[in-house]
């Protein structure tokens, strides 16, 4: 029971990693219909970001995540007047081949900065922490992952459905044509979508960077799975995400345990051609057209 | 609505799939590498017998040249007329997964060219570096050889470290017959009769077994857990410790694997806590997961004994889990900093790069200063530095001392270390025959 109980914290917290990535994937999918695949490195420049103010500056914990978080928004804002902006009349794939193409620079901009050694940013926790109920053991990053994971999806369930921004950023994702007759700014809510994309990946960074240390590759296999836990949830749907990434944390988990250990990175992808192929559409596909 | 949904749904499976294979594709059996006739072109003619003077020489000179603060020293001034820079390709992982411990295999390598050209050279020859990116995979390695060889005109060739790509090139290190000295430990590597692979570590089987006798004999202990890297590396230390705890009438109490890269390891330590293991052998490639590994060891309130491979005993390990490593066993090449051939290499590292000397690395400066010392002996021909080489005896380097067999395997023992209080002390030294 305990081991189950363990099994599914584990699987929860990295869940929760897989769905901020994974709504930074919809977002922008839903925005600009072009997958980015440079979203892990919208996990691995904050992660990088954070460790510069906390271990090189020397900033207090809340200082240097609300600096990174803003510099992460800088980051977002750029990256989408470079990587997509001046491709933006042109089809899917330019696009997404010019985020690949970002996504590798990024990484070698990180070699060439921090060299290949990865950091240890400072963290709240110390490593090998953990506090007891009962016989259970409970690593405490992974209790902040989850509380903040739910935070930001209540946060964002009131911008998106409660404020006029949020209606004005669904309308966009939606309908640009008709949005732009609406008098609402497409380019800027475009904008905006990166900015809050790379606020979360920022987020994610700042969460599990104490668990897998900073380097240049940490985005790179949290994107993937995020990218299948978006697909296994319905690409595009919002709710789909969040439910997609926690199912295939905790499935991993279970089934990394109880089946095979040797091929705990092989089951998110079993599970998403398994999804492919009896639902293509993805357990919440019908939504997607209602969605931001 | 969304333009062009559907196309856009194709293209996204369409990458999809190519990403899927290149994960599968590097998860792919490295062993499947066809092994190589067993042809070996070794010099029987007088030449050789002129050689085999020569390789006395150059392990007097390896031996007699000692002194506090030059251990090394000068490569001793040989026989040899040499014409022009002597080349030495460096085949290391610059960019990708293997990153971090190319650049500390270019780092051991860069002090090695700068200590010797600053001491004169080979002959009064300088050494030129050629690093060369093995981007790490078996394609990169490949390419990294050729450019090496063919580009560069490189004498001898430093690296591969991983013995996945070594095993891809073999047989195009035979074709090109350059002298390749290798860290990669697969016990396998040396045993298909390509004889231009000369290895600067010990091989696994002397550590896996080390593991294993020191966990049974010295400590006691016999439910021994096994937690390994997929990879050939992990799976092949794995295999070995799984063969000797069979020899001593053990079973394995539990085995469990994971991907490099992999960034929770709750499932698999659970499975090793319940299975009632007193012991776990760490078998990584990885020096980021192994950190990773021992942070949730702790977490996970494991408190058995722990023995890691060599990768636990990188800096890497040191310095990024110092919070728990206290008092885990690790099986590593030498214990640095016991000789003055390490205090030099020490320095010469904290000279150039202001950092913590990685000692896993430093058979990267041996194998350019025992090879330098051949080639002043006897100059560039290939075949003639491969045959000095393997009858190399007591050459003491910063990594230990190096005498070869015939197969091409230089070093016969490993050491055990236990991490007490955030540092590294030495236990005893394990030596095979």
């Amino acid at each position: 029971m305990e081991e189950i109980i363990q099994l599914l914290v584990a699987g929860l917290a990295y869940g929760s990693i897989y769905a901020l990535v994974a709504l930074g994937f919809v977002l922008i999918y839903n925005a600009v219909g072009v997958v980015n695949f440079a979203q892990g490195e919208f996990v691995m420049v904050p992660s990088y970001i954070a460790f510069v103010f906390l271990n090189l500056v020397g900033l207090p914990f809340i200082l240097a995540y609300l600096a990174t978080i803003v510099v992460a928004g800088v980051f977002g804002l750029i990256f989408q007047r470079v990587a997509y902006y001046p491709l933006r009349n042109r089809s899917f794939l330019p696009v997404v081949i010019s985020t690949i193409g970002a996504s590798i620079l990024l990484q070698n901009i990180a070699l060439v900065v921090f060299d290949a050694q990865p950091r240890k940013p400072n963290a709240i926790f110390t490593p090998g922490e953990i506090f007891e109920v009962g016989t259970i053991r409970i690593v405490p990053q992974y209790v902040l992952i989850l509380v903040v994971t739910l935070l930001l999806v209540v946060f964002q369930y009131f911008l998106f459905e409660k404020t006029s921004l949020g209606k004005r950023l669904q309308a966009t994702a939606q309908d640009k044509q008709t949005a732009q007759l609406m008098g609402i700014r497409v380019n800027r809510m475009i904008a905006y979508t990166f900015i809050y994309s790379a606020i979360l990946g920022a987020i994610a960074g700042i969460l599990v960077s104490p668990l897998l240390l900073v380097s240049k590759g940490m985005g790179g296999s949290l994107a993937l799975k995020a990218f299948s836990a978006s697909i296994v949830g319905g690409f595009g749907s919002v709710p789909g995400a969040i439910v997609g990434g926690l199912f295939l944390g905790i499935a991993e988990k279970f089934a990394s345990r109880y089946i095979s250990s040797a091929y705990e990175q092989g089951f998110a992808f079993i599970i998403l051609i398994v999804v492919l192929l009896f639902w293509p559409q993805g357990l919440f596909g019908e939504k997607i057209s209602e969605k931001a | 609505m969304k333009p062009k949904l559907s196309s856009a749904k194709i293209s996204l499976l369409v990458v999809l799939t190519l990403l899927l294979a290149s994960v599968l594709v590097a998860c792919g059996d490295p062993t499947a590498t066809p092994a190589p006739a067993a042809t070996t072109a070794a010099a029987t003619t007088a030449a050789a017998v002129a050689t085999t003077a020569v390789a006395g020489a150059t392990t007097a000179a390896g031996a007699t040249t000692g002194g506090a603060d030059s251990a090394l020293g000068p490569i001793p001034k040989g026989a040899a007329q040499l014409n022009g820079p002597i080349i030495i390709a460096l085949n290391t992982e610059i960019t990708g997964a293997g990153a971090q411990t190319g650049e500390l295999a270019r780092k051991a390598a860069e002090i090695a060219v700068d200590k010797i050209n600053a001491s004169g050279g080979i002959n009064g020859q300088k050494i030129e570096l050629k690093v060369e990116d093995a981007q790490s995979s078996n394609t990169g390695a490949l390419s990294a050889l050729n450019k090496g060889v063919a580009e560069d005109k490189a004498v001898i060739m430093v690296g591969p470290v991983k013995s996945t790509q070594i095993l891809a090139i073999s047989d195009r290190i035979k074709e090109l017959q350059i002298p390749a000295l290798i860290g990669g430990t697969n016990q396998s590597l040396t045993k298909q009769g390509n004889t231009w692979l000369m290895r600067f570590r010990p091989d696994d089987s002397i550590a896996a077994n080390a593991m294993t006798n020191f966990l049974l004999g010295d400590l006691k202990l016999s439910k021994v857990a096994i937690l390994h890297d997929s990879d050939a590396f992990g799976t092949g230390g794995a295999d070995i410790i799984e063969a000797a705890l069979k020899k001593e009438g053990k079973a394995v109490a539990n085995r469990q694997k994971y991907t490099t890269g992999t960034q929770d390891f709750t499932a698999q330590l659970l499975a090793i806590k319940n299975s009632g293991a007193d012991a776990l052998t760490l078998y990584g490639t990885n020096a980021q997961d192994d950190a990773i590994i021992l942070r949730q060891i702790k977490e996970q309130g494991i408190k058995i004994a722990i023995i890691g491979s060599p990768s636990y005993a990188q800096t890497i390990v040191s310095d990024l889990a110092s919070d728990v490593t206290e008092g885990v066993y690790v099986v590593t090449d030498y214990f640095p900093g016991r000789t003055p051939e390490y205090e030099e290499y020490a320095a010469a590292w904290k000279a150039k790069f202001n950092s913590t000397p990685d000692a896993l690395s430093a058979w990267n400066w041996d194998a350019i200063h025992l090879a330098s010392r051949v080639i002043a002996q006897v100059g560039t021909d290939k075949a003639k530095i491969r045959d000095t080489i393997l009858q190399v005896k007591g050459f003491k380097g910063a990594g230990g001392a190096f005498s070869f067999s015939a197969e091409g395997n230089g070093r016969s023992s490993v050491d055990i270390l236990q991490y007490k209080n955030k540092a590294q002390s030495f236990i005893k030294t394990v030596a095979v025959q």
